[in-house]
């Protein structure tokens, strides 16, 4: 385990950033990793028990704008140019209630299509790669750190 | 033949002209052009000397500057090609595991200019790609004579999206060319006309995007491509994108050709 929850979801980001995936782009699968300078970097992990709140906010000059509600447990960080510049993830214990890795991320990418619906363009399907890459990162972080939440 | 040769025989002509022409205009004729110049024009060259000094000053200048520039892009076709040759050395090389004749690694640049495209091929103001170095083991080594757009290939796939990019096609077979060509215009967008011209017909590519320093401006893309299936995917993808990133001191933001 790692020293802290920054270090352990740090971690996770790299290893799903160094990786190939299957992105389409207008009708045509391509095998794309993002440069070494798009991985994200954490600035930080706070959870906060009472609440059952865990935030991660990425370091981003740009400050964030607001808060878009996806799913009962997730919620995105957004700045002015609509980006990802962290998540707050709601009801934590319940999320990683009976937990497997189906499960998590079924419940993780509730109506993640919305958002990430338009794929064939360009910029769109870059967007929706690192966005993916992102939450991949959060569910293995989860199932490795769920002893950190008194879950195990 | 060297462009200082081409730009020194200019100057000893315009030189000569000049020479020729102070004569003229102190002998008030001009010298060695009856028979060949029409009376009227002779006369009024000679009534001018101004302008036709300033005439044989201008093509001196055109020529210098596009003798400056040759000799400019001759010298970042040598860094260029100096960094395939760094980067091919240090992981193809003496990799046992890859033939390294059938690996190129090539440094495309993004430049803005007029290109003749579309249907009609009518000229449009475009960013477009293209080679300033490359390096390849084998000695018959020839450059690439197409120029791709931000959507063609694999390198202006890349150069669009500014990510790594590992793909790979059917390989090209002799007796299945129209399928090798279908492929390539389905997947990499490029049709017949420009894959005909292609002098290696390969079919897996690795491209990297080139960033201008660690900005977000990308100033061209470096690709590997192999005519061998299943070789390129096995390179340290991160080692080689910090490899690259180091070079990016020689690269500059210039796009224009």
């Amino acid at each position: 385990m790692k020293n802290t929850l920054k270090e352990s979801l740090q971690e996770k980001l790299e290893d799903n950033f160094n990786i190939f995936l299957n992105i389409e782009i207008n009708g045509v699968v391509f095998e794309i990793m993002p440069i070494q300078k798009d991985i994200p970097i954490i600035d930080y992990v706070i959870y906060s028990p009472e609440g059952d709140l865990l935030e991660v906010k990425f370091a981003s000059k740009k400050s964030f704008m607001d808060n878009k509600r996806q799913n009962e447990f997730l919620s995105y960080l957004i700045d002015k140019e609509n980006n990802v510049v962290g998540f707050k993830v709601n009801n934590v214990k319940k999320l990683l209630k009976n937990l497997t890795a189906e499960k998590l991320k079924s419940k993780l990418y509730q109506n993640i299509k919305e958002r990430l619906k338009d794929e064939t363009d360009i910029k769109e399907a870059i967007k929706n790669n690192i966005e993916k890459r992102n939450l991949q990162s959060l569910r293995d972080f989860f199932l490795s750190e769920a002893k950190e939440f008194e879950l195990k | 033949m060297k462009p200082s040769y081409y730009f020194g025989a200019v100057q000893i002509i315009i030189g000569i002209f000049i020479t020729i022409f102070i004569e003229s205009v102190a002998s008030g004729s001009l010298l060695f052009t009856e028979g060949i110049l029409a009376e009227g024009l002779r006369k009024s060259i000679i009534e001018r000397p101004k302008t036709a000094i300033g005439i044989l000053l201008s093509i001196h200048t055109i020529a210098y500057l596009i003798y400056q520039r040759t000799t400019n892009t001759e010298k970042s076709k040598i860094v260029y090609n100096n960094i395939c040759r760094a980067i091919f050395d240090s992981y193809i090389k003496d990799d046992l595991d890859i033939d390294n004749t059938q690996i190129r690694v090539t440094v495309f640049k993004a430049f803005h200019g007029y290109k003749f495209i579309g249907k009609m091929y009518t000229p449009k103001i475009c960013t477009y790609l293209c080679q300033v170095g490359r390096h390849q083991s084998v000695q018959d080594k020839k450059n690439c004579k197409i120029h791709f757009l931000p959507n063609e290939g694999c390198v202006g796939i890349c150069y669009n999206t500014a990510q790594v990019i590992h793909q790979e096609v059917a390989e090209y077979n002799e007796k299945k060319r129209e399928n090798y060509y279908k492929n390539n215009e389905k997947v990499f967008n490029l049709n017949k006309r420009k894959i005909k011209r292609l002098n290696e017909s390969s079919c897996s590519f690795l491209a990297f995007p080139i960033n201008y320093f660690n900005s977000d401006d990308v100033f061209g893309v470096i690709i590997f491509d192999s005519t061998q299936k299943g070789k390129i995917e096995k390179f340290k993808t991160r080692e080689l994108e910090e490899k690259v990133l180091n070079y990016s001191v020689f690269f500059n933001q210039n796009k224009d050709n």
